[in-house]
């Protein structure tokens, strides 16, 4: 019986194959290189994150429960400082819970009495079309969202348009376990001295 | 039917491959000093980039505006009933090298509160008297206390009164943020502003 002899077949490259290969790869560092000056260009663009400051406003209304309400505006700060030169010599902590208990325990009320406080309110800033008003809303996350809808309604419902709302989450017991409430005196935009509440957390 | 080379493709593949390759990289070389400095480094692969979530306004802490205020003024309260005036140009005619000092307390009530231990007028009693007479009739607005002197001193070429006020202490209770500025510290009539100096003089 006769072998069949292993002939060795000639070896060569499918050169359309190859052409396909190396344009392909010619494409694909085309498409890299790119991206690489797409975010070059992106690189001049200025995205604004929100600033590492202190929340700014002139009243704070943070939702307790379904039905409470916690409002704090420049009236609290005449309490605080009577707080604070009367029960000056408590630990920071007592202070401070004084203070917030004496605030939760006068400043909080139900939904149908923040609706009177939002109602004048809005006639305060119509009567002033000049001055600008921030109010700042503290919600809990597991707060209905049809809460706080309320509230922007109410407050976005103005002639004039002078009140700006910011919404921000948080509860009452973080306000209560806050590091410290105190007075600061600062001067406004305007130059003139004012007697703020800090709370920090 | 011509037959390929196959050694001779693969040289001329692998030299077209690497001029491109070079080309290639090159133009990264371009691309990548285009960018800035801090960009160049090009993070290595494998580990996780952490974006860091900015906090929000109103998380580290909220500050509500306040009432404005409003700074005290520390002077003669001219409301209060009795208070009398000093009648400068009688005090001069009565004696013109009045040579008086009265260092005085002003009470938490803003009363000027003093003894004849606390007055020097010697060889001009009637001159001190009639100061004595006034000066116990002013009343300050009760923003600060502590230690008051005059030293009337006529006969100067300079200021003629003098009131020394660093032993004034504002009240406790009037808390650090508001300002108790010094307004008119005596009731006198007819002394010009220029002959008064308010300040230290002992």
């Amino acid at each position: 019986m006769a072998f069949k002899r292993n002939r060795e077949r000639k070896r060569t490259i499918e050169l359309v194959s190859f052409m396909d290969m190396i344009f392909i790869l010619l494409v694909f560092f085309l498409v890299t290189s790119f991206v690489i000056r797409t975010s070059y260009q992106e690189r001049s663009l200025y995205v604004p994150t929100p600033k590492n400051t202190l929340g700014r406003a002139q009243i704070l209304i943070q939702l307790i429960g379904n039905d409470r309400v916690f409002w704090m505006d420049e009236s609290a700060s005449d309490l605080v400082s009577k707080i604070e030169e009367n029960y000056g010599y408590l630990s920071p902590v007592h202070l401070r819970n004084k203070i917030l208990s004496e605030l939760i325990k006068q400043n909080s009320f139900s939904f149908n009495k923040l609706g009177e406080k939002l109602e004048n309110l809005r006639t305060r800033a119509e009567k002033n079309p000049s001055a600008k008003f921030f109010v700042l809303i503290r919600s809990p996350n597991d707060m209905p969202y049809f809460r706080i809808v309320d509230i922007i309604a109410k407050l976005s419902n103005t002639k004039y348009r002078n009140i700006n709302y910011g919404c921000v989450g948080g509860t009452i017991a973080q306000i209560k376990k806050c590091k410290r409430i105190y007075i600061v005196a600062e001067k406004d935009s305007n130059g003139k001295k004012r007697k703020n509440i800090r709370i920090d957390f | 039917m011509k037959q390929f080379n196959y050694k001779k493709i693969l040289l001329w593949g692998s030299v077209v491959f690497f001029i491109i390759v070079i080309l290639l990289l090159g133009w990264r070389e371009y691309a990548i000093s285009q960018l800035p400095f801090d960009d160049l480094r090009i993070p290595p692969l494998g580990i996780e980039e952490k974006l860091e979530i900015p906090p929000r306004p109103g998380i580290q802490g909220i500050i509500i505006r306040g009432p404005e205020i409003h700074s005290l003024v520390f002077e003669i309260d001219l409301s209060k009933p009795g208070v009398r005036f000093l009648d400068w140009n009688a005090l001069t005619q009565i004696d013109p090298n009045t040579d008086v000092k009265v260092s005085c307390r002003v009470n938490v009530r803003g009363r000027l509160v003093f003894s004849q231990a606390d007055i020097l007028m010697e060889g001009h009693t009637e001159a001190g008297l009639m100061i004595q007479r006034a000066l116990r009739t002013w009343i300050y607005r009760p923003y600060k206390s502590g230690i008051i002197r005059f030293w009337f001193n006529l006969p100067s070429k300079g200021r003629k009164l003098i009131i020394d006020i660093t032993g004034l202490r504002r009240r406790g209770d009037i808390p650090a943020y508001v300002p108790v500025y010094n307004g008119k510290l005596y009731s006198i009539d007819g002394i010009p502003v220029s002959e008064v100096q308010v300040g230290k003089y002992f």
